[in-house]
């Protein structure tokens, strides 16, 4: 119960003012002030969510699937390139100016060549989620192990601690914020990844059905697809942000322990 | 000696240039022995303690600590910030040196028993944002204290505290020492601080010149400033302001 209230407090505003933007969105789309194939009521696009939900959630799930394998391969490349490139100076010299331009060719210029070597098979869609969610991963976790404190590295070096376990020990610690402001970003980018990539070439997925809805002028399903992909992106952000909470799980102020009532002067 | 420096002199490469900070100096310390170096800041204090326990290699001179060279890992090293990593609980901080040495299961019951020792078991499971200044720092120097080595550098471990807190930590750490028989050379400005704590005080002066002070008062020392307290610290103010005066003509 507390939860929910204390959910109330933080979102009430938000939660007030959406309400008022669907009354209002209704509204007008009901009393034909605007046409439902240009903006659909949010009733319409309810009941086309409810009626096609069977043909909805294999399409949610083929994104899905796409969205998730693409993102732990960019996490899986992401981190250890990151990683290499901060132990080894020359891989960063290296590779890193790469990195940064991939990041100024337009993907959906890239899209025509994933087709060409993965044709339209779930990889396309995969290797352009990659390329999106690779990016703010890298940097992220880079920039994180980058701006350790010296002071900590200095005193566990007086402990004779070795390279790798400064690292373990201190560095990775110290790179999470950073690492999991990445994640999440990438998380929300991964979704965009894998619909962009169905655009260009799918059978199947979110991003082919609204395009194939559009095609059919049914404004209806075109606004369900998205609004399945900004809940499936929702999903993923959560996911990632309850990951980053638990990993901060010592940070909470814990009513129970009153160590600061130990006296002082003892 | 337990610990030795001798001819030492370290310099830095800034732009190009060298720039000195220490020049020939000669230290030593016996075993259980309470050393204080003071001097003004800019003297290249903190230089020299890192010098000491082997974080950064000197130009010229070697440094021993018990007749061996002195690499990291020699001796036990605190900084003036506690450098309690925030994530840890006060136990596994404690026993973050046996962890890196792989003997944390044996020195479970040492930290235990020195926690106890000190009245702070209560906070064993606490994290460090939830402990006062005063206490993050004791926690820092018994976790010093289980690097198990005999000699300890401590660079102004008190230095960020309150004029109150301090003034507990010194009659806490003057205890504490008295049972441990451990060697320690500490870095400190606080005159007071090196008074009340210390064997034998050594002035270093911007020269690179050093100076040596006995306290010859019995422990365990009055907290409040005795006639002979406030003599030694006007000795050493004058000591050390002297030098500045040179300085400027």
């Amino acid at each position: 119960m507390n939860r929910i209230k204390a959910f109330l407090k933080d979102y009430y505003l938000f939660l007030m003012a959406a309400a008022i933007l669907l009354g209002v969105w209704e509204w007008l789309v009901d009393t034909g002030r605007l046409p439902p194939f240009i903006l659909p009521a949010p009733s319409g696009i309810l009941l086309s969510l409810v009626e096609n939900r069977d043909i909805l959630l294999m399409h949610t799930w083929a994104t899905f699937k796409e969205t998730t394998i693409g993102f732990l391969i960019a996490a899986l490349a992401g981190v250890s390139l990151a990683v290499s490139m901060f132990f080894f100076k020359s891989v960063q010299r290296t590779v890193y100016p790469a990195v940064l331009i991939s990041q100024t060719i337009p993907i959906i210029a890239l899209s025509p060549i994933f087709v060409l070597w993965f044709g339209y098979s779930i990889w396309s869609k995969v290797a352009v989620t990659v390329l999106i969610a690779f990016f703010p991963i890298v940097v992220s976790t880079y920039d994180g192990l980058n701006h350790h404190d010296r002071d900590y590295v200095d005193l566990l070096r007086s402990m004779g601690a070795r390279r790798w376990q400064i690292f373990k020990k201190v560095q990775m610690p110290m790179a999470l914020p950073s690492f999991f402001s990445g994640i999440k970003l990438a998380a929300v980018f991964s979704v965009v990844g894998a619909t962009i990539g169905e655009w260009l070439g799918a059978s199947e997925g979110l991003g082919y059905y609204s395009r194939r809805m559009s095609g059919s002028l049914n404004a209806e399903g075109v606004f369900s697809a998205i609004f399945l992909l900004s809940l499936l992106g929702m999903c993923f952000f959560g996911a990632a942000a309850l990951a980053e909470k638990r990993t901060f799980k010592w940070k909470e102020v814990r009513k129970d322990v009153q160590h600061e009532k130990v006296d002082e002067t003892q | 000696m337990t610990f030795m420096m001798k001819n030492v002199s370290y310099s830095i490469k800034n732009n190009g240039e060298r720039k000195s900070i220490l020049r020939n100096i000669n230290l030593e310390a016996a075993a259980g022995e309470f050393v204080s170096i003071i001097g003004k800041s800019g003297t290249g204090k903190s230089t020299l303690l890192k010098l000491a326990c082997g974080l950064e290699k000197p130009d010229e001179g070697e440094i021993m600590i018990q007749n061996m060279p002195s690499v990291p890992g020699s001796a036990g090293y605190m900084p003036q910030k506690d450098l309690l990593l925030p994530w840890r609980t006060v136990m596994d901080n404690l026993l973050l040196s046996p962890e890196l040495q792989k003997e944390k299961k044996e020195k479970k019951k040492e930290a235990e028993a020195l926690l106890e020792r000190v009245g702070l078991s209560a906070c064993q499971e606490a994290y460090p944002h939830e402990l006062s200044g005063g206490m993050r720092q004791r926690i820092a120097f018994l976790r010093t204290l289980l690097t198990g080595k005999d000699v300890l550098f401590l660079d102004e471990p008190f230095g960020a505290l309150d004029a109150m807190t301090k003034k507990d930590m010194h009659q806490w750490m003057a205890a504490l020492w008295r049972e441990l028989n451990k060697t320690i050379v500490l870095v400190t400005h606080d005159l007071h601080e090196a008074v009340f704590l210390s064997d034998r005080i050594i002035v270093l002066h911007p020269s690179g010149e050093t100076e040596e002070i006995m306290v010859q008062l019995p422990r365990p020392r009055e907290a409040f400033l005795t006639p002979e307290i406030t003599g030694l610290i006007n000795t050493l103010e004058s000591r050390i302001t002297h030098e500045s005066y040179q300085g400027i003509s």
